[in-house]
């Protein structure tokens, strides 16, 4: 045998624990090792002996060794037997390795405990998936209870608004954190970071809304909108150029202003109930008022002009809102225990996700940047992830001072989750895996855009191709087209959103090509075209014919 | 986090082999690994990582595809039953080659 199979053979030796010393495997583990420690208080005790072990107890029916059975060397045959070193310390031996293999396993899982931030029992009732205990606590040192908790945008810090009127701004890597406090002290129910994380925005009881510095610790400016209570909740604007802030008294009060000056654009009209919540579209064309009376408002910031109501509950309050990243569909909160999905244009109920809590109340809402999870936190001390798009329960974090939560937030890199609670503390926890992944469509359920006619008409100059499509999937995003046979246009694609010189019409797009149409210069093109979705798949090509009629 | 799960993998297997070796050790009176009792201290070592690496692997994998576990013993516990399958396929591997002359100590 060379020295290469000679390895190998003594590597499989060591793997299968064939050799010699390892070879008692068919023996069960625990017999053999209580027998040996038996066996070594016997010895330590002459006053005690067990009884001896017959060929027909446990212990002495073995099943066969797997490996060969064959003679053993003399070597093996000797080894069994106590030497001149160890073999002295036998009495000593099995209760020193039992307890050997028990450091080695504790220390394992210490070690891996300490490492992953799980213990060994984390996940245990969790619907689908584990989701272990927060990595980081933030103890914040008042004894109020938090209100509110937002990260800042770059996901470096975390602002936590507590009901004594100070906000803890957490640096998440150190572990450190300052005060920004109010003079008064009347609590923040909400705060919001403008979208580069300049300004940091405190809706106050005392129906202030603070702006602040977080670098500096700088309070910039206070607003105060007629009339309003309490500032219920504030929110920027996607272009960080606009504050909303809403007010929970009962004739309602709802302002906006844009920042950092502080000059009041807009006031929404009264709707005879206060306000609890307010978010923003991510394009900035809707304001989504939350209203105590369970009705979520839809409003066109720049004109205040009404573009919906969205009847959520009649016995309960909104709580919460949050669009999704697309700001087709608004999730909505309320204080009877659940959540509903709406989608905007047209406005339906998409879906109702009940909170398997015991039924205090839901306390705030947030969406995952991808859009594609959301997390609802109650006042029954749990936080919930669903899956946005099947309305799926997939994971149950448990607050773990077993206080109501009150605030519940996601980093802008969608992996970590805040928690604040009742206590006055703030958990941080890594989002499961699963909740993070971006599952693609299956092939058979996603549908691409498909051109079903193509026409031309001659306007002057101009030569148009007006083509007429079918969007299944309603995912439609642009249209592209390219020379062809000698044509020397160069590629282009746009958006129907900027369709360039494009005409978009419903399900179709004409687009001009100057032909030179009645010139001397007049010629003849040939395109392909096509419409290209959201993922950026296109359609089967349509080849055009473009000449001068 | 498929990776945690994974260390939970490794320690199920590295506790499989802590109870081999404590169970080895009053058997041969004295350390198991030394040749021929035992593969030899390198050998040994070199078997002890290939098994946890398999319980971290096969853990991890595990992880990764289902969506992450319930619960972390489960993972130990997958972690653990590698390092036996291990042991149990290359048992079989042995048992399928020819015995060298004079047995495995005259190697």
């Amino acid at each position: 045998m060379t020295k290469l199979g000679v390895f190998f053979y003594r590597l499989l030796l060591a793997l299968a624990d064939a050799t010699p010393a390892f070879r008692a495997q068919p023996e069960l583990v625990s017999v053999k090792l209580g027998r040996r420690f038996l066996m070594a208080i016997a010895e330590a005790s002459p006053a005690f002996r067990p009884p001896p072990v017959s060929a027909s107890s446990p212990a002495e029916i073995h099943p066969q060794p797997r490996l060969a059975p064959e003679t053993p060397p003399a070597s093996d045959i000797r080894m069994r037997h106590p030497g001149p070193g160890w073999g002295r310390h036998l009495g000593f031996l099995a209760p020193l390795s039992a307890a050997l293999s028990v450091v080695v396993i504790t220390l394992s899982v210490l070690l891996v405990s300490r490492f992953t931030g799980q213990s060994l029992n984390a996940g245990a009732g969790n619907p689908l998936i584990s989701v272990a205990s927060p990595y980081a606590v933030l103890y914040s040192p008042g004894s109020s209870a938090a209100e509110d908790a937002v990260f800042s945008p770059d996901g470096a810090a975390l602002a936590v608004a507590s009901g004594d009127g100070s906000i803890y701004l957490w640096t998440l890597a150190t572990d450190a954190f300052t005060v920004l406090a109010d003079q008064e002290g009347r609590g923040a129910p909400s705060i919001a970071f403008s979208p580069n994380g300049t300004v940091l925005a405190a809706g106050n009881r005392n129906g202030t809304t603070y702006l602040w510095n977080p670098a500096t610790r700088k309070l910039v400016t206070t607003l105060r909108c007629p009339g309003a209570g309490p500032i219920n909740a504030v929110a920027f604007s996607p272009d960080g150029k606009e504050l909303a802030a809403v007010s929970k008294s009962a004739s309602g009060s709802a302002c906006i202003w844009a920042v950092p000056r502080g000059t009041r654009v807009a006031s929404l009209p009264r709707e005879q109930t206060g306000f609890s919540s307010a978010a923003f579209s991510p394009d900035g064309k809707i304001l989504a008022v939350g209203g105590l009376n369970g009705v979520a408002y839809l409003w066109d910031p720049a004109t205040s002009a009404m573009l919906g109501e969205l009847r959520v509950g009649e016995l309960s309050s909104i709580s919460s809102l949050a669009f999704t990243a697309d700001g087709t569909e608004l999730a909505v909160a309320t204080s009877s225990n659940s959540t509903s999905l709406w989608n905007i244009a047209p406005q339906r109920l998409i879906a109702v996700l009940v909170d398997p809590g015991r039924g205090k109340g839901i306390t705030a809402i947030a969406i995952s940047p991808d859009g594609r999870t959301l997390a609802t936190a109650d006042l029954d001390g749990n936080a919930y992830l669903w899956k946005l798009d099947t309305a799926q329960l997939i994971a149950t974090l448990s607050d773990p001072n077993s206080d109501g939560i009150t605030a519940v937030a996601i980093s802008p890199d969608g992996r970590t989750l805040a928690t604040a609670d009742l206590n006055g503390s703030a958990f941080l926890w890594n989002l499961p895996a699963t909740a993070l992944s971006t599952p693609v469509p299956a092939p058979s359920t996603r549908r691409v855009p498909r051109i079903v006619s193509v026409t031309t008409y001659q306007q002057g100059v101009l030569v148009y191709f007006n083509i007429r499509y079918t969007d299944p999937s309603h995912n439609a995003e642009g249209f592209g087209f390219a020379g062809v046979n000698g044509s020397g246009w160069a590629e282009e694609n746009h958006p129907f959103s900027d369709p360039s010189y494009g005409i978009p019409g419903l399900d179709s797009i004409a687009y001009p090509f100057n032909l030179a149409c009645g010139t001397s210069q007049q010629y003849s093109s040939e395109v392909i075209a096509w419409i290209y979705d959201t993922a950026g798949t296109r359609s089967q090509p349509a080849t055009i014919n473009l000449t001068c009629k | 986090m498929w990776w945690g799960f994974a260390l939970w993998g490794l320690a199920g297997a590295a506790a499989a082999r802590a109870v081999s070796c404590a169970e080895a050790i009053p058997r041969v009176k004295g350390p198991p690994w030394r040749w021929p009792n035992g593969p030899g201290g390198g050998l040994y070592a070199l078997s002890v990582i290939l098994h946890c690496f398999v319980g971290m692997s096969v853990t991890g994998a595990a992880a990764e595809q289902t969506g992450e576990f319930r619960h972390a013993l489960i993972a130990l516990g997958l972690g653990s039953a590698a390092s036996v399958a291990l042991k149990m396929l290359s048992g079989y591997t042995l048992a399928l080659l020819p015995r060298p002359p004079g047995g495995d100590s005259a190697l």
